[in-house]
């Protein structure tokens, strides 16, 4: 009888574990890549607003055109009762992809700087520069940045901040 | 059917190379961060997208004006290139068009690729094609080689097309999650290159001179050939390179050994450095370019048998 009950106890305890090591973390990001279509009705015709503008929507992306701008979403989620301080985001930039300048947004106060060196280090855009072709320094462009780094002062507790940039496939 | 595949292009591309069909592009992003006084740092999930098929072909006549023909002339050759700007090694259908509104028709034309390289139509090296597989961004050059008709008058012309058409189309109906879809730019271009009769051309005469009293030929009458080459119809700043003159003895005489000269200059009999010979039945001289108004003469002397 004791032993059946130390084996209950026992199984129930690695259940607990087990369902705790499941639990939803108190901090977690995610994220997501877009890309825009026109919106059609039901004919497949392409609806257009009152102005005779085509109606364009944000979609998931799982396949993408040469040529076209991907959006990315990165999402931080803070569910502790804390507040999230002094948080550094990075994405890379997949050499098959080039920024879109001056795309960079947020829902909270972000300072956004680049990397010509894969994230080694990230400054902001006046202070890179990239050798040329000429074996010559010269100032980078977006075409150049190959990783993205957000700087956010906080997220407070219970709540998430959303920032998203642009980029076009090669 | 002819069918090349080409990894690598002779020449450089003028296009920026777009990410190559079923290349996955993956994103993660990580965090740094301080939670309660703790420092933390955490990677997101890995999203990702594929890159979708572009089919995308260009093809280009590269003679910069009209290609100078003669009536009767063999291998005339019209240049092209064929780009493949889509993002995957396309298979290409090549077809020779012949535009209806043209002045005649050119005889036997034939697609062929320049087989090494060198931007020249070289016979018997430059491949006959009618397919190419051509990889992402490559390019290669292409010729239309035609015979002139005899009946092609001067300033004609014919419009010769090749007709370049992607063997793969476009992904039909509804999207299908999880497989790349082709996607249409250009799949079928047509570049036109031209054929033009000039309007200047070789002329040649022959006249003969007899050395005799009566002006009559014996045996033993020495006759001076002499032939003059010159250029007919607008001759005016105009060049014929390459004249070759060839001319058999008549039977019943003999060819005068030393007598072959070139405007005046004496050439020697065997083939050697100078531009005439004589093998035995004719005389052979590499008369070089002429040019405008200014003609040529070759003169040689033969003995009545």
């Amino acid at each position: 009888m004791i032993k059946k009950l130390t084996l209950a106890i026992a199984i129930l305890s690695t259940m607990t574990a087990v369902l705790y090591a499941k639990e939803k973390p108190l901090v977690y990001m995610s994220v997501a890549s877009y890309q825009q279509v026109f919106v059609k009705d039901k004919k497949g015709h392409i609806k257009k607003d009152k102005n005779g503008k085509p109606i364009k929507k944000w979609v998931r992306a799982t396949k993408v055109i040469p040529g076209y701008i991907v959006k990315y979403v990165d999402t931080i989620v803070n569910d502790a009762n804390d507040t999230l301080k002094n948080a550094t985001v990075t994405n890379p930039i997949d050499p098959n992809l080039i920024f879109v300048a001056d795309s960079a947004k947020s829902d909270a106060n972000i300072s956004v700087k680049y990397s010509v060196n894969r994230g080694k280090s990230f400054d902001t855009p006046d202070k890179l520069m990239v050798l040329g072709k000429d074996r010559k320094m010269h100032p980078a462009k977006p075409k150049d940045y190959n990783a993205i780094s957000f700087t956010i002062d906080k997220v407070p507790a219970h709540s998430k901040v959303k920032i998203s940039y642009k980029v076009k496939l090669k | 059917m002819r069918y090349i595949s080409i990894a690598v292009m002779f020449l450089g591309t003028l296009y920026a190379k777009g990410t190559l069909a079923n290349t996955v592009i993956n994103n993660v992003a990580k965090i740094n961060y301080t939670l309660g006084g703790i420092d933390n740092n955490i990677t997101s999930n890995t999203s990702s997208f594929v890159v979708d098929k572009v089919v995308d072909i260009v093809i280009v006549w590269q003679d910069n004006a009209p290609v100078e023909v003669g009536a009767s002339e063999h291998d005339k050759v019209l240049k092209f290139n064929l780009t493949n700007l889509g993002n995957f090694t396309d298979d290409i259908n090549l077809t020779y068009e012949h535009n209806s509104t043209s002045d005649f028709v050119p005889l036997n034309p034939i697609i062929h690729i320049d087989s090494n390289g060198n931007g020249t139509y070289d016979p018997g090296v430059d491949a006959v094609l009618t397919d190419i597989n051509l990889s992402s961004d490559a390019n290669t050059t292409l010729f239309i080689v035609s015979d002139i008709p005899s009946d092609a008058n001067i300033s004609n012309i014919s419009r010769d097309d090749i007709k370049a058409a992607s063997n793969t189309s476009a992904t039909a109906g509804a999207d299908r999650p999880n497989q790349v879809d082709t996607v249409v730019r250009k799949g079928t271009d047509r570049a036109e290159g031209i054929y033009k009769v000039r309007d200047y051309f070789l002329i040649s005469s022959k006249s003969a001179k007899i050395h005799s009293d009566d002006n009559a030929t014996h045996t033993g009458t020495i006759i001076t050939y002499t032939i003059d080459l010159g250029i007919g119809g607008n001759s005016a700043g105009k060049s014929i390179t390459n004249v070759k003159l060839k001319d058999s003895i008549p039977a019943g005489t003999k060819y005068q050994a030393g007598s072959l000269r070139l405007d005046g200059a004496n050439l020697s009999d065997p083939a050697d450095g100078d531009a005439g010979n004589f093998d035995g039945i004719a005389v052979h001289v590499n008369v070089g370019t002429i040019s405008g108004a200014v003609h040529k003469k070759v003169k040689f002397d033969v003995r009545v048998q």
